[in-house]
């Protein structure tokens, strides 16, 4: 199988105040010699989990069809809350932080079926020229959606995770 | 151990390539995973010391900063360097660096160590925690690069 999260037309909806994916599955071949979801495929359920946020924005594989325009991650940081065990299910919250010319920053969180938050997310995305393979500023259409978005989001707060240094506790 | 480690070498494999083209951003995770199972050994931390049933370790947090794509059949190592050791926790940074020596992407992370009866964080055995302060040590004679610690934020 091919990694295609394009591939899943997703679509969200808003629950509780949260701007949530449809549910994704933990499956088998995610699961580490731990007998839990391996670190690195929290990192796939937030890229699929983003999908819905990108399509409500227009930012999707249309827009990259018919612009020649795609979006790439620049930086993706995730905190481990708890661990997530063959066959449960998550939904992934997406929450723009701020809007750039050409970037954006947004956070997420991975919502098990139950309620409990099993990890969150925080990521900078990169608006890209596909054939330049350059940086380029967002069409004012996208930049216009991606600011709506912004506003309408800006009433719940940003968590308190957001843009904190790793560390150690001594 | 004195030199920043290197993992064996890695192949990008065709099922993580996405539309773009290019290794997708979540497989990049999987190379920086992957590229620490050698240099865990050296610590009393790999699959033998796991295997037991009793300890292991788990992921606290990590970020990766992409800088190149990389495409299938690309070959990557996956550097490690100690930046901080607790009693029950490591902070370590890492480059994905390509065969022809340009870096692809930083990682860093939080390792816990984790008694599996809980589960739950608890002290490293005598004997791992000396192994990894004494790298530590040796690897505080090198630089901290300086993307390690940087909030994320974006360019105007």
């Amino acid at each position: 199988m091919t990694h295609d999260p394009y591939a899943r037309n997703m679509t969200g909806e808003m629950i509780d105040g949260r701007f949530l994916s449809e549910e994704m599955e933990i499956l088998p071949e995610w699961i580490d010699f731990n007998g839990h979801l391996n670190m690195a495929y929290y990192g796939v359920l937030f890229d699929i989990g983003c999908n819905h946020g990108f399509n409500a924005i227009g930012f999707g594989a249309d827009y990259r069809r018919d612009h020649g325009m795609t979006s790439m991650t620049a930086d993706f940081r995730i905190r481990y809350l708890r661990e997530l065990l063959l066959g449960d299910r998550v939904r992934c919250s997406f929450r723009i932080v701020k809007v750039g010319t050409r970037a954006f920053h947004y956070c997420q969180e991975l919502i098990h079926s139950d309620g409990w938050v099993a990890a969150t997310a925080e990521t900078v995305n990169l608006h890209v020229d596909m054939e330049a393979r350059k940086v380029v500023p967002y069409t004012d259409k996208l930049r216009n959606a991606l600011e709506k978005m912004a506003a309408e989001q800006a009433s719940s707060p940003v968590p308190d995770w957001v843009g904190l240094p790793l560390g150690v506790r001594s | 151990m004195s030199d920043i480690f290197l993992s064996p070498e890695m192949e990008v494999k065709p099922e993580w390539i996405d539309q773009n083209g290019h290794l997708n951003m979540a497989y990049y995770g999987v190379l920086f995973d992957t590229g620490v199972d050698e240099v865990a050994k050296t610590f009393g931390l790999g699959w033998d010391y796991t295997s037991k049933g009793t300890h292991t370790t788990y992921s606290a947090e990590f970020r990766i900063r992409y800088v190149r794509e990389l495409h299938v059949g690309d070959k990557v190592r996956a550097s490690f360097r100690l930046l901080d050791v607790g009693p029950k926790a490591h902070h370590f940074c890492q480059e994905l660096i390509h065969e022809d020596g340009w870096i692809a992407a930083t990682g860093e992370g939080i390792s816990l160590h984790i008694d599996q009866s809980g589960p739950r964080v608890a002290p490293y055995p005598p004997e791992v925690l000396a192994k990894l302060t004494e790298t530590l040590d040796a690897h505080a004679k090198l630089p901290v690069p300086d993307w390690v610690g940087a909030p994320m934020a974006i360019r105007k």
